[in-house]
C-alpha cells in the first residue's frame, strides 16, 4: 500500500485557518481572561485574516484537489465577510453599556459562523459547500437566541426549525444533482451536464429547484422570507446586523457558485428564480412601507435587497459575480452601519419606533448624519455607493436580457425611497418628542464614520475597486 | 431484481406511517411511527441493492434517532401533550400528494424520465475509497476536506448546545462567560429530583412543576 500525501496547501487556507484558530481560542480563553480581551482578540484575529486575504489576492491557490479555492471570488467575499464580522464585534462592545451583556462566548460562536461563511465562499465542492453552510447556520441559530429574553429564544427556535427544514431540502437537492451527474465538484457537474451522454436532465432540474429553495430560504427570498422579520427583530441587534450582511453575503456566494458554475446549463430553475425575485422585490419593499419599528423596517428592507442581488444570479457569471460582490460589499457597509446606529440608540434589543427618531438631527448630529447617509445609500441615491451597486447589478441583468425584472426592480426601488426617507425627514424636520439613549462609545463612532466614508468612496470612485473586481470573473 | 409487490407494500408502509407520524395527536405515537417509516425506507435500500446504506438507515435513522427522540419526549414530559393541528397536517399532506402527482404527470408528458441513467451501483468498500481516497489513487476528487471540516460542524454544535443550555445557571455578568461556569453548582439542589421516596412525598408535585420551578430559579 503506497501512501500518497493529499494535496493540502495551507497558504491558500490562511484566512480560514486564522479565523478558525481565533474562534478556538475565544472558546477556551473566557475561562481565564475578561470579555473585553476576547473582543480584542477576535478583532485582531479578523484583522489578520483580512490582511491574509488581501495578501493572497490574485494568487489563485487551491487545496484538496480544488475542493477549497482561494480565487479572487472567494477572497473578495472573504474580505466582505470579515468586514461584516468586524463591524459586529465593534458594535457588540457598546451592548454592555445598556446592561444586555454579550457573554464572552458570543465572539467564539460569531467566529465559528464566520469560518463557515468563508468555507461557503471558497468551496468548489458541494459537500464542502454544504458543511460550510451548516457551520454558518448552526452558529447563527445559537447567536439568535443568545439573549435570555423570550423574544430572542423564540427567534432562535423559529430560525432553527425552519432553517433545518430548508437545509433538508437543500441536501435533497444536492443528492439529486449528485444522482444525476455522479459528481460533487462544481465544474465537474457542469462538464457532466454538457457531455453528450448526459440523460438525467429532469433529475438535475428537480435537484436545482430544491437547491434554489434551500438558498432562497437562507438569503430570505419571498416566499421563503417568512422567518426574516421575526428572527431579525427578535435576535439581539448585533446578531441581526451580522445576519443581515455576512450570512446573506455568504449565502449569495454559495448561490452564485452553484448556479453560476455548476448548474448554469441545467434548465428549469431560471423561470422559478425570476418569479422569486419579482415576488421578493414587491413583498420586501411594500411590507417595509408599513413598518413602524426601525429594526423590523430594516429586516424587510434586507428582504428587498435579497431581490436585487438575486438579479445577479440570473445574469451571466462573468458580470453577475463581480457586480454581486461589489453590491454586497457596499451593502455590508451601509446596512451594518444602519444597524450599528440602531444598536446604540435603542435601550434594549427590541429596536425602536421610527417616530421616536424625531429631532435626532439636532440632539445627536453625528448619529443622525451617519444614519441619513446609510439610509440614502440603501435607497440608491446617486453619489453614494448603493446607487453604483444597484446600477452594476441592473446592467448585468439587463445585458442578459431580463429587462422586465430590471424595470420592476427600478420601480420598487423608487417605492423604497418612501420608507428610507421618512426617518430622515423625522430626524431633521420635526421637533424632538422622545429622548433616545446614546450608548455609542468612541470605537462605534469611529466605525460609523469609517463605514460612511467607505460608502461614499465606493460611490464616488467605483472604478478604483471595481477594476480589481473585474479579476473575479474567470 | 426488485419485486414490484414487495416494493409497493414497503412504499405503502413508508407513506402510511409517515402520514400517521404527521397527523397523530400523540407525540410518542408519532415518534414511533416515524421510526417505523425510517425502518421501511431501510428495507427499500436493501431491496435496491444498497445493503450498506440500508444498514446505516437501520442503525442511525431507525435506531439512534428515535431513541433520542423518545428520550427527549420522556424527559420533557411532553408525552402528555395533545397536539392540536391534525387538520392542517392532513391538508398539507393532501397538497403534497397533489403536487407529487402533478409533477409526475408533468414529467411523463414532457417525455424525459425520472429514472436515473448511467448509474452503476458501488460496494461499500468502493464507497469508502471514493470518499476518502486521494485523486492519485482513485482518479477522482476525494472528500477528504469535507471529512476534516465535519469536525468543525460538530464542535460548533457542541459549544452552541453547551452555551444555550448552561446559561440558565447563574452567570457573573460582564466578566466571564457561561462555559466558565461549569464548575459551579447551579441550583443549590433545587432542581434535583428527590432521590428517596420520602423526599418525593414531601414534595408531591415536584415532577409536574419542573418547568415552572426552573423558571423561578432563573428569576
Amino acid at each position: 500500500m503506497n501512501f500518497v500525501a493529499p494535496d493540502v496547501n495551507y497558504y491558500s487556507m490562511l484566512p480560514f485557518i486564522t479565523v478558525l484558530l481565533t474562534a478556538v481560542f475565544a472558546t477556551i480563553l473566557p475561562f481565564y481572561v475578561s470579555r473585553k480581551a476576547i473582543a480584542g482578540l477576535s478583532a485582531v484575529g479578523l484583522l489578520v485574516a483580512l490582511a491574509a486575504s488581501i495578501g493572497l489576492w490574485n494568487t489563485n491557490l487551491s487545496s484538496f484537489y480544488g475542493a477549497y479555492r482561494s480565487d479572487n471570488f472567494a477572497l473578495g467575499f472573504g474580505i466582505v465577510l470579515i468586514v461584516g464580522a468586524l463591524i459586529a464585534v465593534i458594535s457588540s462592545v457598546d451592548v454592555a453599556k445598556r446592561g444586555g451583556t454579550m457573554q464572552a462566548e458570543f465572539f467564539a460562536i460569531l467566529l465559528y459562523a464566520v469560518s463557515g461563511t468563508m468555507l461557503l465562499a471558497s468551496a468548489h465542492d458541494l459537500i464542502v459547500l454544504l458543511i460550510g453552510f451548516e457551520v454558518m447556520s448552526l452558529g447563527v441559530y445559537v447567536l439568535s437566541s443568545f439573549q435570555e429574553t423570550a423574544k430572542s429564544e423564540e427567534a432562535g427556535m423559529k430560525y432553527f426549525l425552519l432553517g433545518g427544514f430548508a437545509s433538508a431540502i437543500l441536501i435533497f437537492g444536492i443528492a439529486l444533482v449528485f444522482g444525476a451527474t455522479g459528481k460533487f465538484g462544481l465544474e465537474a457537474i457542469n462538464t457532466a451536464v454538457l457531455s453528450p451522454e448526459f440523460k438525467n436532465s429532469s433529475i438535475a432540474a428537480v435537484g436545482a429547484l430544491f437547491i434554489l429553495i434551500g438558498f432562497g430560504f437562507k438569503v430570505a427570498m419571498a416566499p421563503f422570507h417568512q422567518w426574516t422579520p421575526d428572527v431579525y427583530t427578535g435576535a439581539p441587534t448585533v446578531v441581526t446586523q451580522f445576519m443581515s450582511v455576512a450570512v446573506k453575503a455568504a449565502a449569495f456566494a454559495g448561490f452564485l457558485h452553484i448556479f453560476g458554475l455548476a448548474l448554469q446549463n441545467v434548465s428549469g430553475w431560471q423561470t422559478p428564480l425570476q418569479f422569486l425575485i419579482a415576488l421578493t422585490l414587491m413583498i420586501g419593499n411594500l411590507a417595509a412601507l408599513r413598518q413602524s419599528n426601525l429594526k423590523r423596517m430594516l429586516a424587510y428592507s434586507s428582504v428587498a435587497h435579497a431581490g436585487y442581488v438575486g438579479l445577479a444570479v440570473l445574469a451571466s457569471p462573468s458580470q453577475g459575480f463581480s457586480s454581486a460582490l461589489y453590491y454586497l460589499g457596499i451593502y455590508t457597509l451601509m446596512n451594518a452601519g444602519a444597524f450599528a446606529v440602531l444598536n446604540v440608540l435603542s435601550k434594549d434589543d427590541d429596536g425602536l419606533e421610527i417616530e421616536s427618531l424625531a429631532g435626532l438631527g439636532s440632539s445627536k448630529p453625528l448619529l443622525a448624519a451617519t444614519l441619513t447617509f446609510f439610509l440614502l445609500s440603501l435607497a440608491g441615491i446617486p453619489p453614494l455607493g448603493g446607487f453604483i451597486g444597484k446600477y452594476l447589478i441592473f446592467s448585468a441583468a439587463a445585458s442578459s436580457g431580463y429587462y422586465g425584472l430590471v424595470i420592476l426592480a427600478a420601480l420598487t426601488s423608487a417605492v423604497s425611497l418612501a420608507y428610507y426617507l421618512r426617518p430622515i425627514g423625522l430626524m431633521y424636520f420635526r421637533p424632538r418628542v422622545t429622548v433616545l439613549p446614546d450608548f455609542s462609545g468612541r470605537s462605534t463612532r469611529v466605525l460609523l464614520v469609517v463605514c460612511a466614508a467607505g460608502v461614499l468612496i465606493l460611490g464616488l470612485v467605483p472604478n478604483a475597486v471595481y477594476g480589481l473586481l473585474e479579476l473575479v470573473k474567470k | 431484481m426488485v419485486n414490484p409487490v414487495f416494493f409497493y407494500l414497503i412504499s405503502l408502509a413508508i407513506i402510511s406511517t409517515a402520514i400517521y407520524a404527521v397527523s397523530s395527536s400523540k407525540l410518542l405515537n408519532a415518534a414511533l411511527a416515524l421510526a417505523l417509516s425510517f425502518f421501511s425506507i431501510g428495507m427499500l435500500y436493501f431491496m435496491l441493492g444498497a445493503p450498506f446504506l440500508g444498514m446505516l438507515q437501520f442503525l442511525i435513522n431507525a435506531g439512534a434517532i428515535p431513541i433520542v427522540t423518545v428520550f427527549i419526549i420522556f424527559m420533557t414530559q411532553s408525552r402528555v401533550l395533545k397536539l392540536k393541528s391534525p387538520a392542517t397536517a392532513v391538508a398539507a399532506i393532501g397538497a403534497m400528494v397533489m403536487l407529487a402527482i402533478g409533477f409526475v404527470l408533468y414529467i411523463s408528458r414532457s417525455g424525459s424520465s425520472l429514472n436515473a441513467q448511467n448509474v452503476t451501483p458501488v460496494s461499500a468498500a468502493m464507497l469508502g475509497e471514493k470518499l476518502l481516497g486521494s485523486a492519485e489513487t482513485t482518479g477522482k476528487v476525494g472528500t477528504l476536506f469535507a471529512f476534516e471540516i465535519a469536525s468543525i460542524l460538530l464542535l460548533v454544535a457542541m459549544v452552541g448546545a453547551i452555551i444555550l443550555t448552561k446559561r440558565e445557571g447563574e452567570t457573573i455578568k460582564g466578566n466571564v462567560g457561561v462555559l466558565s461556569e461549569v464548575e459551579k453548582s447551579v441550583t443549590q439542589g433545587e432542581l434535583e429530583t428527590p432521590a428517596r421516596a420520602a423526599d418525593a412525598v414531601a414534595r408531591p408535585a415536584a415532577d409536574a412543576v419542573i418547568p415552572e420551578a426552573r423558571e423561578k430559579v432563573v428569576a
